[in-house]
């Protein structure tokens, strides 16, 4: 299977995790997503890390795919979560 | 008490062993006097049977009548006194011999002085009768009173015998039973003082190196681990509140000042965001100290799969290789393929995130980290600071944090989990230092 990413013809490399992420919040673009939602769904985690595995996540893949363009696609929604696109 | 004692006694399994002794060494007395009977008695009773049948064969009973007659005269005075004789007609008129029986007919006769009527100082005689031509009927008979005394003999002896096995044997048992039910009601009594009062009083063993010493050591052993326990909870209690008391004071602080002071809206969001982040704490503690009670219950075992350990941990690493960038430290792993384990996969999960978060936390802001796994045995070894050898054995309790972690947040029990999980999947947990750093080594056998 192969993972093409690219945002306005750019094309974006990203690590198996970060694609995961990534394909999970644009089947769910537009809504926001919890960081619980994203520890069960994307890691399959069950429980509640100590480190900051969604935010490292997050950051990651936004300075992946946000870097360098003039709209934000990954929004982070205080005390609530993350949202791609939409409002 | 005494009567309850008695009704008790015929319940206990010695009793009944000793029961079931009884009987069998009745029946082996049985068995003894049988063969007495039969090499005495009956020995004799044959030796007399062989004289009688002798003593006939000499007799002409086939000749005729008269010459039978006067053979019977002749052995009547030749005779020894044991010997005894009669000829009998068909009309039942004696025609010879020193006896003259009631019952006279064909075959082997008893006759007994109490029934028959038999020469003086006789008790008992046996006789052989056959009917000859004419209808008369000759009878020899043998005194027989040796065979009843010894017969006599051997009946009582083997009733007193009998009798003297059955009741030594009760007597036996019943003593017995009683000294081992004295000795479980000593046991009892010891258990019900202890439950009632002073769990850490122990039960005296007997001392005798017995069952009761094992049972003693057991039950002891069952004290040990009902005061082990009860400690633990006594402790968890006290931890437990130790532990939250810190965060709800902080928010309660918090909620506080915000209250005295004017606030605008900016400030206002900051003290919900701040509490927020407070109660968040107390909620993952609370739900860290379910999670582990419940795997201490054994639960999930039921559910447990073939699980890919190798496809687990590269998920794992993968995950946390970024997390540690993020934060300026480094991960890296080796994880041979193929390695699969019996298990429950969210918890496998939460056992390595655990260990990986721990050494994320507290190696230092620029640690290394390492995941390596060959077959069963998973290490995961960091530069950082290292645990002093002294607290190995103890950084797996309960609510255990070191003195350097002290104050950042989280609840204490992360390696307590792993330590839950481990066990739960049988596998070993060991901690080494490796100077600088320390490895953790979970071996799932």
């Amino acid at each position: 299977m192969s993972q093409l990413v690219t945002r306005q013809g750019k094309k974006i490399t990203l690590k198996p995790r970060e694609y995961e992420l990534l394909e999970y919040l644009m089947r769910h673009a537009g809504q926001v997503v919890t960081r619980t939602m994203l520890l069960e769904d994307v890691w399959d985690f069950h429980f509640d890390p100590q480190t900051s595995v969604v935010e490292s996540h997050i950051s990651r893949l936004r300075s992946k795919i946000d870097r360098g363009f003039p709209v934000e696609l990954l929004a982070t929604i205080r005390g609530a979560g993350y949202r791609l696109g939409g409002d | 008490m005494e009567r309850r004692t008695g009704g008790r006694l015929v319940n206990t399994t010695s009793f009944r062993l000793a029961l079931m002794g009884a009987t069998l060494s009745a029946l082996a007395a049985c068995i003894v006097f049988a063969i007495i009977y039969f090499a005495t008695a009956g020995s004799l009773r044959a030796q007399l049977d062989r004289d009688i049948r002798n003593e006939i064969a000499e007799l002409p009973a086939a000749g005729p009548p008269v010459l039978l007659r006067q053979a019977v005269d002749q052995a009547v005075q030749d005779a020894p006194p044991n010997l005894f004789y009669a000829l009998v007609a068909a009309d039942g008129q004696k025609l010879a011999g020193n006896i003259r029986p009631a019952r006279i007919y064909p075959g082997w006769h008893t006759y007994r002085a109490d029934r028959d009527r038999l020469p003086p100082k006789i008790d008992a005689m046996r006789g052989f009768a056959v009917q000859i031509l004419n209808g008369s009927i000759l009878l020899v008979a043998e005194n027989a009173s040796a065979l009843v005394d010894l017969n006599e003999i051997i009946i009582q002896a083997f009733g007193f015998g009998f009798g003297l096995t059955l009741l030594l044997g009760l007597a036996g048992g019943a003593l017995v039973g009683r000294a081992s039910l004295r000795q479980i009601e000593a046991i009892s009594a010891a258990s019900r003082e202890i439950m009632a009062g002073d769990l850490s009083r122990r039960i005296e063993p007997p001392g005798r190196g017995d069952e009761y010493d094992h049972l003693a050591a057991s039950l002891n052993a069952m004290l040990a681990r009902i005061e082990r326990l009860m400690g633990e909870v006594r402790n968890a209690t006290n931890d437990i509140a130790h532990d939250m008391r810190s965060p709800l004071a902080r928010l309660r602080e918090t909620l506080e000042l915000a209250r005295r002071r004017a606030l605008d809206k900016s400030e206002f969001d900051m003290v919900i965001d701040e509490s927020l982040v407070q109660l968040d704490e107390c909620l993952s503690r609370f739900s860290a100290m379910l999670r582990l009670a419940q795997i201490e219950t054994g639960s999930r075992r039921a559910g447990f799969a073939t699980i890919d350990l190798s496809a687990l941990l590269r998920n794992l690493a993968e995950t946390y290789e970024i997390v540690a960038e993020e934060g300026g430290q480094s991960l890296t792993h080796d994880i041979a393929p193929g390695s699969f384990i019996e298990g429950d996969r969210d918890l496998l999960n939460q056992l390595f995130a655990n260990l990986i978060e721990n050494a994320i936390r507290h190696a230092g802001p620029t640690a290394h980290i390492d995941l390596h796994a060959q077959g069963r045995i998973v290490h995961i070894t960091d530069d950082g600071p290292g645990i002093p050898s002294t607290e190995h054995a103890r950084i797996f309790q309960r609510f255990v944090r070191l003195d350097q972690s002290r104050h950042s947040p989280g609840s204490g029990l992360g390696l307590a989990i792993v330590a839950a999980i481990a066990e739960l999947h049988d596998a070993h947990v060991r901690i080494e230092n490796r100077h600088p750093g320390v490895m953790i080594e979970i071996d799932f056998g």
